[in-house]
């Protein structure tokens, strides 16, 4: 199939889908559930334009800044997208450190490893309460649960990775002449590096779905609590158009780290990656 | 004595879990002596050079190196895999300028270095390639490019060049051959091949088949040097060595210890 077939193709499914959406809008007890792509692009384009767009930031009590945007969307956008990368590099960052540490410590790692597998049996939506009574109802609060979800994959990945590197490698990098802390910056890094780059795609995905759904749960600002408000006055359209904005940023992320993959990860194999990397 | 003698074992036992794979090896290589040991798969004979290289301990026996008893890691060794030990993450010069990296010399230098061992092992082109960019064929030739730029007394080899087709090997051995007469460092290879160790040794060692396996028999190979592995496959005076390698193989006396444990 060439690639202006494909396109094409991918065009029409769109168009089609759209299509047999506005026919079950043309109903008016059907939109009432599913909403109309008309409206669902009105609310959108309200959010983008109209609105007190305000933002205020502080640290502590302290006012530092207002910024001003020219429509409601932007400061609940913004809030939602740093609570996201927040908790992406801080369960990142954490989750590669523990792992690399149990990793290296054995002994250790099997003291633990009944309350690991208890830790991450625990659905971690439930501790959202938790989480908002701690931390309150500001970014804190949702930046913790998606690193809940974030820390975890990303530590069984690192743990792994350091598990399963080679005797052969590494007999032979001790035979050349490499110290412990050689070995875990030549060696064990890398190979744990290597597990956390091919699942960065899922990972910033966890955060994601942490975060929002911390906003579900509890918040005075962010996209989900924009959902959150459309969805007790029943507003389908607004709930839609929530959601579209939320899948806009998750595939622009998609795109922007599978980009950061092949780059650090061109030692791999590559395979063929076009469709369902997930 | 012991000072000409690069690697010394007496009477060394090893086992895995109960099971003696080696029984009272004795063994020695000289200075600049290249020596195979051949024997059936699985004769233990991969332990043998865990051992030399001071990866695993020795259950019983003593094993010197230039006259010094081995404790833990053995550091005038270069140790050749039977399979890939290379770093995937790291390029074929980055993995051949890892030893001298190690060793604290800056990356410029060292790299300087790799490119012209690289070189040497006939790798012109993919200094930049990652390890699974490369044949296995090209991929032997970076190993072998890191043992030798590592500069060890003692090179132990175990099958290198198991896995590869009959004409890469062969192009291989001679390879090697030649990159081993410059230098004349001590060898201690490990073969099933008995043309391999024609080709390549000063001294073959044939073992018997595991498990307690031991030397059982200490030949020398007169062939002159430096040799030419194509020439030396229709030279009698190998074939001649075929013939009693392939009786010390053959016509093996049974295993006086076969216990299992």
């Amino acid at each position: 199939m060439s690639w202006t077939t494909l396109w094409l193709l991918r065009a029409a499914l769109l168009l089609a889908m759209l299509s047999l959406w506005s026919w079950l809008a043309a109903d008016d007890d059907l939109a009432f559930f599913v909403g109309h792509p008309h409206a669902v692009l009105q609310q959108l384009w309200r959010w983008l334009s109209t609105g007190n767009g305000s933002l205020e930031l502080y640290w502590r009590d302290h006012l530092l800044t207002t910024l001003n945007f020219p429509g409601t969307l932007y400061p609940h956008l913004l809030i939602t997208l740093t609570e996201t990368i927040l908790a992406f590099l801080l369960g990142l960052a954490s989750g590669l450190a523990v792992g690399l540490w149990l990793g290296l410590t054995p002994t250790l790692a099997r003291v633990l490893s009944p309350f690991i597998k208890a830790a991450n049996a625990v659905p971690r939506v439930v501790l959202a309460p938790l989480l908002v009574m701690w931390l309150g109802l500001g970014i804190a609060s949702k930046v913790a649960l998606g690193i809940t979800l974030v820390f975890f994959a990303v530590f069984f990945n690192v743990y792994q990775g350091v598990r399963e590197v080679s005797p052969a490698l590494l007999a032979n990098v001790r035979l050349l002449g490499a110290n412990r802390w050689q070995l875990v910056r030549i060696v064990y890094l890398p190979a744990a590096l290597g597990w956390v780059f091919s699942s960065l795609n899922t990972v910033i995905g966890l955060a994601f779905v942490g975060v929002v759904v911390g906003e579900y749960l509890g918040s005075t600002r962010g996209i989900g609590y924009l959902i959150l408000q459309a969805e007790a006055t029943f507003d389908v359209n607004t709930v839609l158009a929530g959601i579209i904005v939320l899948t806009c940023c998750a595939l622009l992320f998609d795109v922007l780290l599978a980009g950061l993959e092949r780059r650090l990860s061109a030692w791999r194999q590559q395979s063929d990656d076009e469709p369902g990397r997930r | 004595m012991t000072s000409t003698l690069a690697l010394e074992m007496l009477d060394v036992e090893a086992r895995h879990d109960r099971l003696l794979a080696l029984a009272r090896v004795d063994l020695t290589v000289r200075e600049g002596e290249f020596v195979c040991v051949l024997g059936p798969t699985g004769c233990g004979k991969s332990t043998l050079l865990d051992l030399a290289a001071g990866l695993k301990p020795a259950h019983g026996g003593q094993i010197r190196c230039h006259g010094k008893p081995l404790l833990g890691l053995n550091r005038h060794a270069s140790y050749m895999f039977q399979h890939d030990a290379l770093l995937p993450w790291r390029t074929a010069l980055d993995n051949v300028s890892l030893p001298l990296q190690l060793r604290g010399l800056d990356k410029r230098h060292a790299n300087q270095q790799a490119a012209q061992w690289l070189r040497r092992v006939g790798l012109t082109d993919v200094p930049d390639h990652y390890p699974h960019q490369l044949s296995g064929g090209m991929r032997k030739r970076v190993a072998l490019a890191q043992a030798l730029i590592h500069n060890a007394s003692l090179l132990l080899m175990d099958e290198p060049f198991a896995a590869l087709d009959a004409q890469t090997r062969q192009a291989m051995q001679q390879l090697l051959l030649e990159l081993w007469g410059e230098r004349r460092k001590s060898v201690l290879f490990v073969t099933h091949d008995l043309d391999e160790a024609i080709t390549l040794a000063d001294r073959v060692l044939v073992f018997n088949a595991g498990p307690a396996s031991r030397c059982i028999e200490d030949i020398r190979i007169p062939l002159p040097r430096p040799r030419d592995t194509l020439s030396l496959r229709k030279d009698p005076e190998s074939a001649a060595l075929y013939q009693r390698l392939w009786h010390a193989l053959g016509h093996l006396p049974p295993t006086p210890t076969n216990d299992r444990g």
